[in-house]
């Protein structure tokens, strides 16, 4: 795939006289190559969905994703769950974790990037370096001195230990891609509004969070998704089986004892992953945008 | 850069707030008990101090050395690789073409599966003796391999799942590359740079600091993957596949032995903050941040 | 500027803060009042005090319905107290308990694994005494032997839920299409290896066994051969000299030439799951398997229709005084030694185990019971059947005096044989040299874990 061509091919077209066929060829080769690719990027996500309307015996017949008797016994029973609580309690205990974690990262993210990317804080350097290792540290040493920390908080078995750390901007990663994202930015268009008279908060609002949209946007992303992910640390504090979220949920059924059925996980875990596609797919809008500052000339 | 030293430490009060409250006690806990011997079934107190013991232990350990080699082999393989990828197709995914929307979210679905039992099953189908792989193989005439029974080959089918998931360098790429203002491509065209000059001499310097990101964060990331090897191999076959994660993860929930994998995970730790620091110093000379620039180019 | 007031010295005043937030940790459960029931029927017997016990175990979605209904008739039979479950599928359960026990917040009433009291109770101080509970919990329902397997350090601390061996269970209808009949000896399995080949297919193997099987069955024959459990608990190594090691290497070896088994390469290509889940057990083409009895079922449900496993009387070698069945608690019920209701959980864990109508709530799903008169009720509906069952009275049929001890099954030591008969497997290392590796190693790790 010649990068070349379609970096010429991006650009608005040239009032399109000439090599008219030579442009419907190239789109045509272009959408046959991404269409190619992503049924590889999808055909798990097609299989899964498909083993959901299958009957559980037939799911390990073969990787064909289409059932051959297809049935909504996986979700129905699935959605039962073998529990107290429909799988849409998972769900809401889920969002009542998520929802308050991806608000509190970003916001915590964004203004202490900004402060590391932008002002000269004292021991700027010797804080910059423990944040970064703090993501360099495998995460499941960890695990027993929290939960020892979070016992003497009496946080136990509440969703607390769950988000609250990420209020304080303790998840280096984002706030490293966002000192990134600033960093890149040129510092004309902040000037000119400091000369306007804007204080730093609103600088920060006004000129520098628009521009790093889409990183801020990807924040959220990144932080919705790997938490719906997260299965050890709500195995941990949560041991109430009424706030388990989708992670823990997906896994009650999966036994050594017991034969799985798996068509009701497969179920369950296309409905959990739903929401992050349509999440990803709403938000990659703001990745058509670009920058629309254009007033700066440099 | 603003003045007010306050006001920039007023923004960074949260992180401080964070790392004293939430981080600081487990990260010190961590590093004390890799001086000990603690097992986990036992209450902390019965931990004793053994110095370092654990350390010296675990380079006798035919497992961790193992262990670290293949850890190596994978980074080495899978970080240039997965960047290459996302950059690419983020590149691609850049147009304005109609449905772009669609095809980026198929890019990024791998990612969102994430360690689900799906991606397992799937994964095995096509890995297997009698699998998809092999049997495309054949078609073109080429020997089948043992891909999940061959301790030399198990590691391609953690490779590739890696690159498989690259939606979220490639997301980040991808906002990178939504920075670089248009004027900018612009300008260029109009002084008769072609495509592939305007890439070298535009976009990738401005992309810089993001390749400088996704560089630390992939080999962050790649020294710390435990999900690959977990679900698909379980570290096998004949810990062909045992990346040090796994094995920190074993040696705290299968043999209890927090003290000796908390000390593993300090010498990953020390690893990691080596290529980082290493990282970092290189950066100066090949990353540009906007206000070192003086004038866009 | 903004309005912030700047502090000076933000890590003080945060470690202060954070230090103000240490209270004494909240017994989280133990003593919330919920809503009384109607218990308030007289004045003149004061209602006892509610009670909120918490009960954990691990299972699927049967397991978990059943408990589940059987919580739900102790909480009408006890109206104050109320139980607060916490359930998982196996996947994570043992990482949580770990680390509730070391966090000290574990639940009053646990399902254990026989081999983590091993790593819980080494000194017998790890659960409560059960035996001190004995005026509500009926002891006398369980024999000797399963009491004793709940013994550490001469205290109880853990009662079975119900014992399992591993027993030899074939494909019935896969031997059947080979014409032959399902093994009843060593001597007949090893046959049955050409004969597959020949009459089958390469593909087609009379058992299945992954390397901790392999450990498994090669301990029983050892165990047949010599009278005696491999592991000497007090010597703190294994029984068993170079040469027994270096014929239970020769026993996997051969099972492998003879095509009695699948060799490891063949095997892994299928991928890392579960056997009940590899394609070939599922059509057939792996033909038995040596598993506990108590957890047949799940392999059974996995094969394609159409076939039928059935149990295989267990090979005796000549001369066997017995069988080497590896026969331990299936499952265990253990309380929390600093539980601050040890009665009440008593009395669920009695409701649970004896109580017919706990015992009908569960059935067999989870084991066949042991207690004697949970088994009376069974029997009486009708529910003593199956493979499960049969197992049980296969035991019951063979010699079975020797006691293994719990560190068969300790995961290093388990790891410390598999990993060995991996590399046998993948022609690292021939037979002698597993011998002595299994010897050495295997001894290396005994006297570290042992204490």
């Amino acid at each position: 795939m010649n990068v070349a061509v379609l970096a010429s091919r991006a650009t608005p077209p040239a009032t399109g006289t000439t090599g008219e066929g030579r442009r419907t060829l190239q789109l045509v080769l272009r959408y046959g190559v991404l269409i190619g690719v992503g049924l590889l990027m999808l055909y798990p996500l097609l299989w899964m969905v498909g083993a959901a309307f299958k009957p559980n015996r037939e799911i390990f017949d073969s990787i064909g994703f289409w059932p051959q008797s297809p049935t909504l016994e996986g979700f129905v029973e699935g959605w039962r769950t073998g529990t107290e609580h429909t799988f849409g309690t998972y769900l809401l205990n889920t969002f009542e974790i998520i929802v308050p974690k991806v608000i509190v990262t970003v916001i915590s993210s964004v203004v202490v990037a900004f402060g590391f990317a932008r002002f000269r804080v004292p021991g700027r350097r010797v804080l910059f370096a423990l944040l970064i290792a703090t993501v360099l540290l495998p995460k499941s040493v960890l695990l027993i001195p929290q939960y020892l920390m979070f016992r003497e908080l009496g946080w136990l078995d509440t969703f607390l230990p769950l988000y609250v750390p990420a209020a304080f901007a303790t998840e280096g990663f984002f706030v490293f891609m966002i000192v990134q994202f600033m960093r890149s930015v040129p510092l004309e268009m902040e000037e000119a509004a400091v000369i306007d008279g804007c204080n730093s908060l609103q600088v920060l609002l006004y000129v520098v969070v628009p521009v790093i949209m889409p990183a801020i946007i990807s924040v959220a992303l990144f932080q919705f998704m790997w938490s719906m992910n997260d299965f050890l640390q709500p195995l941990i504090y949560l041991s109430s089986v009424e706030k388990y979220p989708v992670s823990l949920a997906l896994k009650l059924a999966i036994d050594v004892t017991e034969a799985t059925s798996w068509n009701q996980v497969l179920a369950m875990s296309t409905i959990a992953v739903l929401p992050s596609i349509v999440l990803f797919y709403a938000a990659q809008k703001y990745f058509v945008e670009g920058i629309t500052v254009g007033s700066v000339k440099g | 850069m603003y003045a007010n030293r306050a006001a920039g430490t007023a923004y960074v009060l949260p992180f401080i707030f964070g790392l004293a409250a939430f981080t600081l006690f487990p990260f010190v806990a961590s590093l004390l008990l890799s001086f000990s011997d603690y097992q986990l079934q036992d209450p902390v107190s019965t931990a004793s101090f053994v110095g370092v013991e654990n350390y010296g232990a675990m380079f006798a350990d035919r497992t961790f050395q193992k262990s670290l080699g293949v850890t190596f082999l994978y980074v080495f393989v899978t970080v240039p690789l997965k960047l290459a990828f996302a950059l690419f197709i983020a590149w691609v995914l850049n147009f304005r073409l109609r449905g772009i929307g669609f095809f980026r979210t198929a890019y990024y679905l791998p990612s969102i599966l994430g360690g689900s039992v799906a991606i397992a099953v799937v994964w095995r189908y096509v890995f297997a003796g009698d699998g998809l792989l092999n049997q495309a193989f054949e078609v073109f005439g080429a020997a089948p391999a043992n891909w999940l029974g061959e301790p030399g080959y198990a590691m391609f089918s953690i490779v590739l799942l890696r690159l498989w998931q690259f939606g979220s360098a490639m997301v980040i790429f991808l906002a990178g590359l939504q920075a670089i203002p248009e004027d900018l491509y612009e300008a260029a065209r109009l002084d008769g740079a072609s495509p592939w000059r305007m890439f070298t001499s535009v976009t990738l310097p401005l992309l810089t600091p993001i390749i400088f990101f996704n560089f630390i964060m992939q080999v962050v990331q790649a020294f710390q993957e435990f999900n690959g090897p977990y679900i698909i191999t379980g570290g096998g076959p004949l810990k062909s596949t045992y990346l040090l994660p796994l094995m920190i993860y074993e040696e705290t929930f299968k043999y209890f032995n927090v003290g000796y994998a908390s000390a593993l995970s300090w010498f990953l730790f020390v690893i990691v903050a080596l290529f980082t620091a290493v990282a970092f110093w290189s950066s100066r000379y090949w990353v540009f941040y906007a206000q070192e620039r003086g004038e866009g180019k | 500027m903004s309005g912030k007031r700047t502090r000076r010295r933000p890590n003080r005043a945060a470690a202060g803060i954070a230090l103000a937030l240490l209270p004494l940790a909240l017994l989280p459960l133990a003593l919330l009042p919920l809503a009384l029931r109607a218990a308030d029927a007289s004045y003149a017997t004061p209602p006892p005090q509610p009670v909120e016990l918490r009960m954990s175990w691990w299972g699927g979605n049967e397991v978990h319905r059943a408990q589940l209904a059987a919580i739900r008739r102790f909480e009408r039979r006890h109206p104050h107290i109320s139980v607060r479950t916490e359930y998982t599928g196996w996947i994570g359960h043992l990482e949580r308990l770990t680390t509730q026990i070391a966090g000290g917040t574990a639940p009053d009433l646990m399902q254990i694994n026989w081999n983590w009291l091993v790593l819980f109770a080494r000194d017998g101080r790890g659960f409560h005494d059960l035996e001190s509970l004995a005026g509500t919990l009926d002891l006398r329902q369980f024999d000797a032997r399963a009491l004793d397997m709940g013994r550490v350090g001469g205290r109880l601390n853990a009662l079975p839920a119900g014992m399992a061996a591993r027993l030899f269970y074939f494909n019935a209808t896969t031997y059947a299409k080979a014409g032959l009949r399902v093994p009843q000896s060593w001597d007949e399995l090893m046959a049955a290896g050409p004969l597959f080949r020949e009459r089958l297919g390469p593909d087609y193997y009379p058992l299945d066994l992954q390397f901790m099987d392999v450990t498994a069955l090669a301990r029983s024959w050892y165990v047949q051969r010599t009278g005696r459990s491999l592991i000497d608990e007090q010597a703190q190594r294994l029984t068993a000299r170079v040469e027994d090691m270096r014929d239970m290497a020769r026993l996997y070896q051969r099972m492998v030439d003879e095509h009695v088994i699948p060799g490891a390469r063949e095997r892994a290509a299928h991928g890392y799951v579960a056997p009940e889940e590899m394609r070939p057990w599922i059509d057939g083409r792996y033909a038995g398997t040596y598993q506990w009895n108590s957890a047949i079922g799940k392999s059974v449900e996995k094969l394609a229709p159409g076939q039928k496993v059935v149990l295989a009387p267990y090979p005796l070698q000549a001369g066997a005084r017995d069988a080497g069945l590896l026969y331990r608690p299936a499952m265990m019920f253990a309380i929390n030694r600093d539980s601050a209701h040890p009665h009440e959980a008593a009395l669920l864990l009695d409701f649970i185990l004896n109580d017919p109508q706990g015992v009908r709530a569960l059935g067999v799903k989870r084991a066949v019971p042991v207690s004697r008169r949970a088994l009376q009720v069974l029997a009486a509906d009708g529910l003593l059947a199956g493979l499960s069952w049969d197992g049980v009275r296969q035991v019951a049929t063979l010699p079975n005096v020797v006691r293994e001890s719990g560190y068969f099954e300790h995961a290093r030591v388990r790891d410390g044989f598999i990993d060995i008969f991996e590399e046998l497997g993948y022609g690292r290392i021939d037979v002698a040299e597993a011998g002595v590796r299994l010897h050495e190693d295997v001894n290396r790790i005994l006297d570290r874990v042992i204490h």
